[in-house]
């Protein structure tokens, strides 16, 4: 980008390239959940929150600016949902149709039912499996 | 906006309301990665199966399909695969912003149309908000920040 805020488009074709070199289909699959993720917090603290200066609904209003404590929290709270994304996509990549699809980037092949059922199963499983790790969370504030 | 639950966490008999309780108290306490530990594990995860993943593939997929064209065949032909009719020159002209939005818009139009095609629009819609900025977030992060856009290579049990 330049540094007027108009973009370089040539800069944005090798940064799409960069990113698939080094990261390829999985990368893609796990910063877009990695993104998922986080907005989904944002968007649970924002139901929660009934005082506007507690520090959920700061995280939530103010995504892209804001004092620099928050600024980390936010990159930390990014850095673990890549975490979690990546615990996701790495039993993704266990299944055999859906691993080949991550794999070899065939991207078509994702408007298959077949591929897209299985993906959704995976994710409810996955959801299964980390619904009961949610005590052992709970303990670390009490 | 509250998200209602159809399943509990485990036999323990934890709710949704204890997780957004601790999740708030874990952000005050300074235990961030807890907090989104809590939150993944007692928000998230206890969302209904089904039709709410529906919006979270279709985004996916589509962003999927532009950053794998554009990597191919440029950022032009990665808005058009997905869905929107942009030529290159008019993409050129643009702030960063405006490019990002428009691919946004190409991703979310298309898994709008996929998920109408499929019946569900009207299914639960905790995960379309969130679909659909992540999407954004994605080509945000990939058109800007290129292999940087991933942070790191940790596990989940890396803490």
């Amino acid at each position: 980008m330049s540094e007027d805020g108009f973009i370089d488009v040539d800069q944005v074709e090798q940064n799409v390239q960069d990113f698939i070199e080094e990261h390829g289909t999985e990368g893609v699959f796990v910063v877009y959940f990695r993104q998922f993720i986080f907005r989904f917090i944002m968007q649970e603290l924002k139901s929660e929150d009934e005082e506007i200066d507690d520090i959920g609904t700061q995280l939530h209003l103010d995504v892209t600016e804001g004092d620099e404590v928050l600024q980390v929290k936010r990159e930390q709270m990014l850095e673990r949902c890549e975490d979690w994304a990546r615990d996701l996509v790495d039993d993704l990549k266990d299944d055999e149709v859906v691993g080949e699809v991550i794999e070899f980037g065939d991207f078509n092949r994702l408007d298959d039912e077949d591929v897209e059922e299985r993906v959704e199963e995976a994710i409810d499983e996955k959801f299964g499996d980390w619904a009961n790790q949610l005590e052992e969370f709970l303990e670390e504030v009490e | 906006m509250g998200s209602a639950s159809s399943r509990s966490s485990g036999a323990s008999g934890i709710g949704y309301e204890d997780a957004k309780k601790g999740m708030n108290q874990a952000l005050e306490s300074d235990k961030t990665k807890t907090a989104v530990d809590i939150a993944v594990t007692g928000a998230l995860a206890v969302q209904p199966n089904g039709p709410a993943k529906v919006p979270a593939y279709n985004c996916l997929k589509h962003t999927n399909t532009l950053i794998q064209t554009t990597q191919k065949d440029g950022i032009g032909k990665g808005i058009q695969e997905t869905g929107k009719n942009v030529a290159k020159s008019q993409i050129a002209g643009q702030a960063a912003g405006g490019v990002v939005d428009t691919s946004q818009q190409a991703v979310t139009m298309a898994a709008e149309n996929d998920t109408v095609s499929k019946g569900v629009e009207e299914a639960n819609k905790n995960f379309n908000a969130a679909s659909e900025q992540a999407a954004k977030d994605t080509l945000g992060a990939v058109f800007s920040n290129g292999a940087d856009a991933m942070m790191s290579g940790g596990s989940n049990n890396d803490e």
